[in-house]
């Protein structure tokens, strides 16, 4: 005796349905993965980005290495920075002060300081006092502060 | 049934595996992002530490010779380190200045000469800060400036504190940087002063070293003077140190004091030699002596008393001059400063010509009496008050003022041969001056005779119109005359003078009834005046004589208690009576003679001279130099005080050399001339005068003294004189020597004591010494030594006189008296002192 086989029958839809869902899943797909890389990519430029600027502020180095005060007249007070790090720094504003306000402001266009140079400011006709402390404050392009104080 | 694995399946793990590769990706691109981030702050911190772990030190900072910084740098961390510049800043003057270094230090090492060929030379009295960055950004700053910002620690020692005379002493100075503001000292450069009694000599002109460059912080300098103490015990001389520049007040100070000489244990008392018999004076001190041996063309002056009296007038000897010994172990160098001539001198009474006066009123002493310069004891009572204060005489010096109402002076009774007038040539002498009312009443400047018969009398006006106002000399010889002989005038005739000036009068009564009136030298009256002739009993004996009763007055008439004077009077002289004649030229000798502080005149030299007198140096020379009057008062012995007759001004220090190979060393000369004036007696050499002293020189302070002209006669026993100035009594032991060193052989003769005052201290017969009894503090006593020899034995040539060929020959020697003994502590002393040169004579 043998048994007869039923034969599987799949109907056409089965196989056009099959091609759509493929197609659709291609397509779908395709489309998902190519915005899921691009948009991955976009945030690796961002976090790129990101690394070098901070890698750059960490990386400067920059050091008020001299203040001096000349009495006679014009007085002013003569600030020396030297850049210890590898990268260039771009001295932005220059402060004086103490300890609880600043008397005055600077704003800087030439600071540009290579690495291993150094660069000097002349405050002319700050009126510093004897006896009192000065806080210089020097801010760069990278938004480092770099402060001391001094008397003359 | 066969398992059917849908296409959703497969669709599902191809998402499932996109997604996770794309996750995974983007997970590993996170984390290398982030562990690059780390990389980079561990980069940073290993710099920040690096730069903490940076370690170096300023060393040495100093000022090179080259006026140029040079300063050392040490790395003391485990990190080698570059400096790469220096900062100078000038805080004195202001300005920086920047340079670039870039000097490698290992660890551990050194880097030198920082500083150095920068080309900035350093103005050592400004202050500075240095600063040095190394590659790190780690900076160290050092300050650099002077000592006189702040007071340093000063510290003074003087080592040893006590020495014997002629003994050297080393004097520290230790200066300690103390600053608080840690500055580095620049260019410490010691000063030092010195103040007292003792004689210090400096055997090295600077200090030793003369400067440090630099002092850092917390460092101590030292400096080193020596010094050669000279002087008697218990003198002390103060060192104050101090630095150049410095705080104000910032020294320190230490004393050496002299002491004897000692073993282990040491006397403080002074027992020292006052010369060769005779007693020392102090070294600047010279007395004028009379003798001339060994000094040139004049006599000997040098510090030892008085030892034979002789006086001088300078009408005879105008001129004298006076040698110091040449010859000293050591210059003797005079400090700056005037010298002076104190001189015991008796001004003569009255210019020469003129005979001495039987009275003399110079109206200088205060009191109640008027003393009698002439001699003669003829002193008069101030009466009334009058009064001589202040200097309103003639030459400025004293006189009385009489209020012309009851002043008075009132002559001492009975009349004396000094002023009882009788027989012609009298004369009387006097200055005046009124100031009074003019009028013609008659003002007595002088009168004998209290009443009116015989008297002797000059006086302004006698109350007669005509005469009122003119000087009136007048005398009367009428006692015992029966009709008694008028009385006659010698009258001032050229006009008034009573005119409140000063005027002299010579009143001189040349004959019986004659008289001349000179009036400010003059005799306006031509030639004598015969006053009147005798009516009666002429040829009597002693018809002539004015024979006064009672009393002299000056500036009153005894006789009525009238006629008083308002006025001044001063220099009165009267003789009685005065052989020779008394012509006008003496009347103007006497008139411009000066009593007062232009009496004498003088020229006055100091010299530097060689040995032989040769290349003379003036010192100070002053020509008519004026001497004041000095009133023996009658005594030709009564000498002036202690006035300094001759002072120069202020001189600069002068030095004396020593001995050496091409001569014997300066001496000081002193020359004295008179040139005009009245002559004075000068008495030297005089050693009886004692407070004060005979006729001396005095200088500024000296290094040593001037050598003597002691002299020692070898047919005799050395004979020394010693002096205890305390502070305890003490006794001389038989160990004393006296040493004669002959300064032109190598021979030396040394004789041993014998007797010390009284006791005979070493003895030939006895097998022990004796010591001296106590000298007692301020007392003196005389050492008596053997006769000197080559070979001193304290047993032989004790005899009276010295035996002829032991002795040592003739010439001159430096004597040393070496002095052993002990005080009432028990303290032994040993000292030796040099006297001086002494010449050895037969």
């Amino acid at each position: 005796m043998g048994l007869h086989h039923n034969r599987s029958k799949r109907g056409l839809s089965t196989v056009v349905t099959g091609v759509i869902m493929l197609s659709a899943v291609a397509v779908l797909g395709t489309a998902i993965v190519a915005w899921s890389n691009s948009n991955l990519f976009a945030n690796q430029q961002i976090l790129s980005t990101q690394l070098a600027i901070n890698v750059n502020k960490i990386k400067e180095s920059v050091k008020i290495e001299n203040v001096w005060f000349q009495s006679s007249s014009p007085k002013f007070v003569n600030v020396t920075l030297s850049n210890l790090g590898t990268i260039g720094v771009n001295v932005t504003e220059v402060s004086f002060g103490n300890h609880t306000s600043t008397h005055k402001t600077t704003t800087i266009t030439n600071g540009g300081i290579l690495p291993g140079q150094t660069w000097s400011y002349k405050s002319v006709n700050y009126d510093w006092q004897n006896n009192s402390t000065v806080k210089v404050s020097v801010t760069t392009a990278r938004d480092n502060i770099i402060s001391t104080e001094a008397s003359p | 049934m066969k398992s059917r694995r849908g296409l959703s399946t497969v669709v599902g793990t191809v998402f499932a595996i996109i997604a996770l590769a794309t996750v995974i990706t983007y997970v590993t691109y996170s984390m290398n992002t982030l562990q690059q981030f780390n990389q980079e702050v561990m980069v940073k911190n290993t710099e920040l530490i690096d730069q903490g772990k940076e370690e170096f030190v300023i060393s040495k900072a100093e000022l090179a010779n080259n006026q140029q910084f040079n300063i050392t740098v040490q790395n003391t961390g485990t990190l080698p380190i570059k400096i790469t510049r220096l900062y100078i800043e000038n805080k004195t003057d202001g300005g920086a200045y920047k340079y670039d270094i870039n000097k490698d230090v290992p660890t551990g090492g050194l880097a030198t000469k920082i500083g150095q060929n920068i080309g900035f030379i350093v103005d050592n009295t400004r202050s500075y800060e240095i600063k040095l960055v190394s590659e790190r950004g780690n900076t160290k700053e050092v300050l650099m400036g002077q000592a006189n910002a702040e007071p340093l620690d000063l510290q003074l020692h003087v080592i040893p504190s006590k020495v014997p005379s002629d003994f050297t002493t080393t004097v520290i100075l230790a200066v300690t940087n103390n600053m608080s503001s840690k500055t580095t000292l620049l260019n410490i450069v010691p000063t030092i002063s010195e103040s007292g009694s003792a004689t210090v000599t400096k055997l090295t002109p600077d200090p030793i070293p003369p400067k440090y460059g630099s002092l850092a912080s917390g460092d101590t300098a030292f400096f080193k003077w020596n010094y050669k103490v000279t002087g008697t015990a218990s003198q002390s001389k103060t060192f104050t140190a101090s630095l150049n520049p410095s705080f104000p007040g910032n020294t320190a100070s230490d004393t050496v004091t002299l002491a004897d000489v000692s073993f282990s244990i040491q006397s403080g008392t002074s027992v020292q030699s006052t010369g060769l018999t005779t007693a020392k004076t102090p070294d600047n001190i010279l007395i004028l002596h009379q003798e001339t041996q060994d000094a040139l063309t004049g006599r000997q002056m040098y510090s030892g008393a008085g030892d034979n009296a002789i006086t001088f007038n300078s009408s005879s000897t105008p001129t004298l001059t006076f040698f110091t010994k040449n010859d000293t172990q050591q210059n003797v160098i005079v400090d700056p400063g005037k010298w002076n001539a104190t001189l015991r001198i008796v001004s003569n009474a009255v210019p020469d010509g003129l005979n001495a006066p039987d009275i003399i009123y110079h109206f200088e002493d205060s009191g109640s009496s008027v003393t009698d310069s002439s001699g003669n004891s003829r002193t008069m009572t101030v009466i009334g008050g009058a009064s001589n204060s202040g200097s309103n005489g003639r030459d400025s010096t004293k006189a009385y003022l009489f209020d012309g109402i009851s002043q008075y002076l009132d002559g001492p009774t009975p009349l004396t041969s000094a002023d009882n007038i009788r027989g012609p040539n009298d004369v009387t002498a006097a200055w005046f001056k009124y100031t009074g009312t003019q009028n013609s009443n008659k003002k007595v400047i002088y009168r004998v005779g209290s009443d009116n018969t015989d008297y002797y009398e000059i006086a302004i006006g006698d109350g007669t119109a005509p005469n009122a106002g003119k000087l009136i000399f007048r005398f009367n010889t009428a006692s015992g005359q029966v009709p008694p002989s008028p009385t006659g005038n010698c009258v001032q005739n050229s006009g008034r003078v009573d005119d409140g000036n000063w005027h002299h009068f010579v009143a001189f009564r040349d004959g019986s009834y004659t008289c001349r009136l000179y009036i400010d030298g003059n005799n306006p009256t031509g030639t004598e005046i015969d006053l009147s002739v005798c009516s009666s009993g002429c040829g009597a004996t002693n018809a002539d004589w004015v024979e006064p009763v009672g009393k002299a007055n000056i500036a009153r008439n005894p006789a009525n208690n009238l006629d008083f004077f308002k006025g001044y009077i001063d220099d009165f002289f009267h003789w009685n009576s005065y052989s020779g004649g008394f012509p006008q030229n003496k009347v103007v000798i006497l008139r411009d003679t000066n009593y007062g502080a232009n009496a004498h005149k003088f020229d006055f030299k100091f010299e530097r001279v060689k040995a032989d007198g040769s290349n003379p140096q003036n010192i100070q020379t002053n020509t008519n130099y004026p001497v004041k009057f000095w009133d023996g008062k009658g005594s030709s012995t009564a000498w002036s005080g202690l006035d300094i007759n001759y002072t120069t001004p202020s001189l600069p220090s002068w030095t004396f050399a020593k001995i050496n190979d091409v001569d014997y060393g300066d001496r000081l000369k002193f020359t004295m001339t008179w040139k005009s004036g009245l002559n004075m007696s000068l008495r030297i050499d005089d050693p009886g005068l004692t407070n004060p002293i005979t006729s001396f020189i005095s200088v500024p302070k000296v290094s040593e003294a001037f050598p003597s002209y002691y002299t020692y006669s070898r047919a005799t026993n050395p004979l020394l004189s010693i002096y205890n100035g305390g502070p305890y009594g003490s006794w001389i032991t038989c160990l004393t020597r006296a040493v004669f060193d002959d300064i032109s052989s190598t021979n030396s003769y040394a004789g041993a004591l014998w007797y010390a005052g009284t006791v005979e201290t070493c003895n030939k017969n006895r097998p022990f010494s004796n010591d001296s009894t106590l000298i007692k503090v301020g007392g003196t006593a005389q050492l008596k030594f053997n006769c000197p020899m080559l070979s001193p034995d304290s047993f032989a040539g004790q005899v009276t006189s010295c035996p002829s060929g032991t002795a040592p020959p003739l010439g001159q020697y430096r004597l040393y008296v070496f002095l052993s003994g002990y005080d009432e502590t028990g303290n032994i002393f040993l000292r030796t002192t040099y006297i001086g040169l002494v010449r050895v004579v037969a």
